[in-house]
């Protein structure tokens, strides 16, 4: 705690040199607040070079595992990518994707029509759009176990890929419209003259137009599923039917001698979402950007 | 099955032949109607009956025997007067508003000093900031299982304090130190976001208004407080209040780290109520807390809206 707060970020002279002083000095004070970057970030990121460290020693135990892996072994990534394992990955994998696919078909038509509608029950919806994101996912995890114990959804990808997509839809909607909004009307209601129905109109206009907005609330559908444990954990009591999340929980709970596999479980899950935020790097910026801060 | 077919149904065709003709604008407008069927019904499905069903059970006495009986008798407020008599439950309360308020005051301190720092121009100022989104794309339980392991009695943290002569200390162990530990994580897996946010903000801060008010002498923290901070305000109002409900809610991050232990020492509303569903199975209770906790995230939702609602209207 204390290592982190007392980081000496003082909010100093954002230009302190006036013109008249020499470029060179300018140039030396600005190598000083790179050395304080790369010391805050060195601290800040310990934590995730620890991972990456502790999963490359097998053979140490929890009480001896070395700031550095002097000798490196993949023995983590063997147990890690046990049946197990690639069983939760492959899990996650699916039910992001449908959670993915799931939350854009609901998303999409109901973001353009509350970008285009002119109605007080456009701010309604936006409020219940709100409101729904503070329920908390352990009040909705109850009743989903209660309901989908009912619909025989327990233990289905089906039954994962909804609940997962609650975390999605409602980010989705707001992501999209505040982008949405900003498209040039005239063209779109050009394409209704030409006779373009109203899906041709929202397929063939809207959708290319919005890519960078759509890819936004895709990504986002996919991390917030992709990093779900709670309705992993309850909606599912099969083995084979986890997630890799429950799986990591699993193993940080049980009473290895090693962190090596439960670091490379965990390093291993977190891979997939760093592939795709950096794929969709370009559109996030743009996406977001638009509706920053609605 | 039944849902997606229910959502394909609300899903406008083409316009039928019999259909009476509309003026265009008045048929557009009822087929961007139509276009909200499928998130309505989502939304039905799984928010407003979820949160109905939730209400329910918090009344009514339903355990695992309920799946099989399908009775949970009506108890009324028992469920609540249950909870609110139990030691744990004030812990919890206590518990829950402490990591809140605490890790979102930390998170708003530090956050902004990172915002400030990577908002100047130095060798590498395009490339290094933009490092600290990692840990915001680790999953909840990547993240504690790696601080369970950077703060075991053994672990890297207690290394560096021996190495330095301090006394150590089983961080998640010890009650006195588990919930500073919790907030310690919460905070380290926020401040990505926060950095990122106030970093866009204060690009929007006017650099004619800092220059002015350097030539009239202000220094920096008068101009923090004086220009920076007046400007992006809005963000920062927001920011706070979606990161208390955000914090508010977390379970994951406490599940894994400590499960509410030592000595109940962690617990919090959300994990008291997934204990009492998930582990004791007396849904009853867990939906008891789970109302509770969602009385105090709506004070907060209710907040946020007022604010957002007026940011919309200012953005016109």
């Amino acid at each position: 705690m204390t290592t982190l707060q007392s980081t000496p970020v003082s909010p100093a002279p954002v230009a302190a040199t006036p013109a008249a002083k020499p470029r060179a000095r300018r140039r030396r004070r600005g190598w000083i607040w790179t050395l304080v970057t790369v010391v805050v970030l060195t601290v800040y990121l310990f934590p995730v070079y620890w991972m990456i460290s502790a999963s490359l020693q097998p053979t140490a135990n929890s009480a001896d595992t070395a700031w550095f892996p002097t000798s490196p072994g993949l023995g983590g990534y063997e147990t890690a990518l046990d049946d197990a394992g690639l069983g939760g990955l492959r899990v996650s994998l699916l039910v992001a994707l449908g959670s993915v696919l799931l939350t854009l078909f609901v998303a999409i038509p109901a973001a353009y029509a509350l970008s285009r509608l002119r109605s007080r029950a456009v701010s309604l919806a936006l409020i219940l759009l709100l409101l729904a994101q503070m329920i908390p996912s352990v009040v909705l995890a109850t009743s989903f176990y209660a309901m989908f114990n009912s619909w025989g959804l327990l233990n289905t990808f089906v039954g994962l890929i909804l609940a997962n997509s609650t975390a999605g839809v409602p980010f989705a909607i707001i992501v999209m419209r505040a982008f949405m909004l900003r498209l040039d009307t005239e063209v779109i209601e050009a394409a209704t003259v030409d006779g373009l129905g109203p899906v041709g109109t929202l397929w063939r206009i809207v959708v290319p137009l919005s890519r960078n907005a759509i890819v936004t609330a895709g990504v986002f559908a996919f991390l917030f599923s992709w990093g779900d444990l709670l309705f992993g954990l309850t909606l599912v009591s099969r083995n084979d039917m986890y997630p890799v999340s429950v799986l990591i929980f699993a193993l940080s709970n049980s009473n290895l001698n090693t962190w090596a596999a439960t670091m490379a479980a965990s390093l291993i899950a977190s891979v997939p979402a760093l592939v795709v935020i950096i794929a969709a790097q370009r559109h996030v910026k743009a996406g977001l950007s638009a509706g920053a801060g609605r | 099955m039944t849902t997606a077919r229910a959502r394909t149904a609300g899903r406008p065709g083409a316009p039928s032949p019999g259909r009476p003709r509309l003026s265009l604008a008045a048929r557009s407008r009822g087929e961007l109607w139509a276009f909200l069927a499928p998130a309505l019904v989502f939304f039905v499905l799984f928010f407003l009956f979820p949160l109905g069903y939730g209400v329910f059970m918090s009344t009514t006495d339903f355990r695992t025997g309920t799946f099989i009986t399908g009775r949970a008798p009506f108890v009324g407020l028992a469920n609540f007067e249950a909870i609110l008599s139990e030691p744990v439950t004030t812990r919890a309360l206590i518990n829950t508003v402490v990591i809140t308020v605490v890790s979102v005051a930390v998170e708003l301190v530090l956050g902004l000093a990172l915002a400030l720092l990577f908002a100047r121009r130095f060798p590498g100022s395009r490339w290094l900031p933009t490092l600290i989104l990692l840990p915001w794309l680790l999953p909840a339980v990547v993240v504690a299982t790696v601080w369970k392991s950077l703060l075991a009695g053994e672990g890297p943290l207690n290394g560096v304090l021996r190495a330095l002569g301090l006394p150590a200390e089983a961080w998640l162990a010890n009650p006195a130190t588990a919930l500073p530990a919790v907030i310690l994580v919460a905070v380290w897996a926020s401040l990505p976001y926060w950095a990122t946010i106030l970093g866009a903000a204060l690009k929007q801060v006017p650099a004619e208004q800092l220059e002015a008010a350097q030539l009239d002498g202000a220094g920096a923290w008068r101009r923090l407080i004086s220009i920076m901070l007046p400007t992006i305000w809005p963000v920062v109002s927001v920011l706070v209040v979606m990161s208390v409900v955000y914090t508010l809610l977390i379970v994951d991050l406490v599940l894994v780290l400590t499960a509410g232990g030592p000595a109940n020492s962690t617990v919090t509303l959300g994990l008291l109520s997934y204990r009492q569903a998930f582990q004791q199975f007396e849904f009853g209770l867990g939906g008891a807390y789970g109302m509770l906790l969602l009385g105090i995230s709506i004070i907060f939702a209710v907040v946020y809206t007022a604010l957002s609602m007026r940011r919309e209207r200012a953005d016109r």
